[in-house]
């Protein structure tokens, strides 16, 4: 009988970027947005994309457009394009898109779901929960923990897959203040609260939520934690067996 | 005796070929992992006593409500949430002079006669289960 520690990336979230020239390759998200960028490509796992046109250009911009009440995991898309207007603001369906390393490249207007960007466009993208975002391990599996810098926490659990190398979660967090005391300090307090609590019973225990910005940590999150990467395996290998 | 509890799962089979269930003692459990919006896997101890290849139990449930921006709360409508914690609830649920056997999910309603899953149905929100034993 034992606690289950419970951690979720920052998902779902979204995130914008402003094309800084005419093309259809966008700038990279931002890492305090999405996370590590290196291996960040599941197209699965954006729900749906915005595009706010600064100055519009009609027709000839996109190919398919729509309008959806609301951003759900079930889009409902036209296949009729729309005249885009000055800071108008539509949707393409995130799997006729390429997605690698944090940078998305939208499919050009003339094909399916496709769309020119220009200069001072907005791109928004949202991020759902998927693949290796939500994860539990038990309290037994966790091996220790480790601070990497004054901002940084490294918590280790015995492989999921049974490998030699340990899964790893890594925190950003707080630095050190006056007293010298800082995220650690936090991190170390609410992992003893977290693996300790209901002696009798043996519960899921929330540590980190990173749900859409709003971050819910144990205990009102003392360390100020921003931001949490996930490396089962040490790596980005995929759990799948 | 052991105050072990024995977490059971079946597909929608009907028990009758291979890896239409399994039964998986909760301190093997070695953590569970989104797969998709609509997917939790949880791991296990392997079976053959390698130790280097987890065994694994997908299970789907409904698409994580939580997807659309307007949502209000981190876990009222997250489907792998309510999945893990229902499945911790039922882990740790092993108590003395018990027999400590415990259905995560049957979902075989192709059991001959009027037995049908074989104590309880387990976790409500689950729609289907995928056993992996390499």
């Amino acid at each position: 009988m034992e606690n289950y520690l419970y951690f979720r990336k920052n998902r779902p979230i979204s995130a914008s970027v402003t094309l800084g020239s005419a093309t259809n390759t966008c700038p990279a998200f931002e890492v305090s947005d999405i996370g590590a960028l290196a291996g960040n490509d599941n197209i699965n796992e954006i729900a749906a994309i915005s595009i706010t046109s600064l100055d519009g250009g009609g027709t000839g911009h996109a190919s398919v457009l729509f309008v959806p009440s609301a951003i759900t995991p079930t889009l409902a898309y036209s296949a009729t394009a729309l005249a885009i207007a000055t800071g108008t603001t539509h949707w393409i369906e995130p799997s006729d898109q390429a997605y690698a390393n944090g940078v998305l490249t939208i499919d050009a207007s003339g094909t399916t779901g496709g769309y020119d960007l220009d200069t001072g466009d907005i791109v928004t993208a949202y991020w759902k929960t998927g693949l290796e975002t939500a994860f539990m391990y038990p309290v037994s599996a966790l091996k220790g923990m480790v601070a990497t810098s004054d901002t940084v926490t490294v918590l280790h659990f015995a492989s999921i897959l049974g490998s030699a190398t340990d899964d790893t979660v890594t925190l950003t967090h707080s630095g050190v203040d006056s007293d010298s005391k800082g995220g650690f300090d936090h991190i170390c307090k609410v992992m003893n609260d977290a693996c300790n609590a209901y002696p009798q019973d043996g519960r899921i225990i929330s540590v980190y939520d990173g749900h859409d910005g709003r971050v819910a940590s144990l205990n009102s999150n003392p360390a100020a934690i921003t931001l949490m990467e996930y490396a089962p395996e040490g790596g980005a290998a995929g759990m799948a067996t | 005796m052991r105050e072990e509890n024995y977490l059971y799962f079946a597909n929608a089979g009907g028990n009758d070929t291979d890896k239409d269930m399994a039964m998986f003692p909760a301190s093997t459990f070695r953590g569970a992992v989104t797969m998709s919006s609509t997917t939790v896997e949880f791991f296990f101890a392997p079976q053959d006593g390698t130790g280097t290849t987890a065994n694994g139990v997908l299970l789907t449930h409904a698409d994580i409500a939580s997807n659309t921006t307007s949502g209000t709360s981190p876990y009222a409508d997250d489907k792998h949430y309510v999945v893990m914690e229902k499945f911790a609830q039922l882990a740790s649920g092993n108590r003395k002079n018990t027999t400590n056997f415990t259905v995560i999910k049957d979902l075989n309603t192709i059991a001959t006669g009027s037995t049908g899953a074989i104590s309880s149905s387990g976790i409500s929100e689950v729609t289907a289960v995928a056993i992996t034993i390499d």
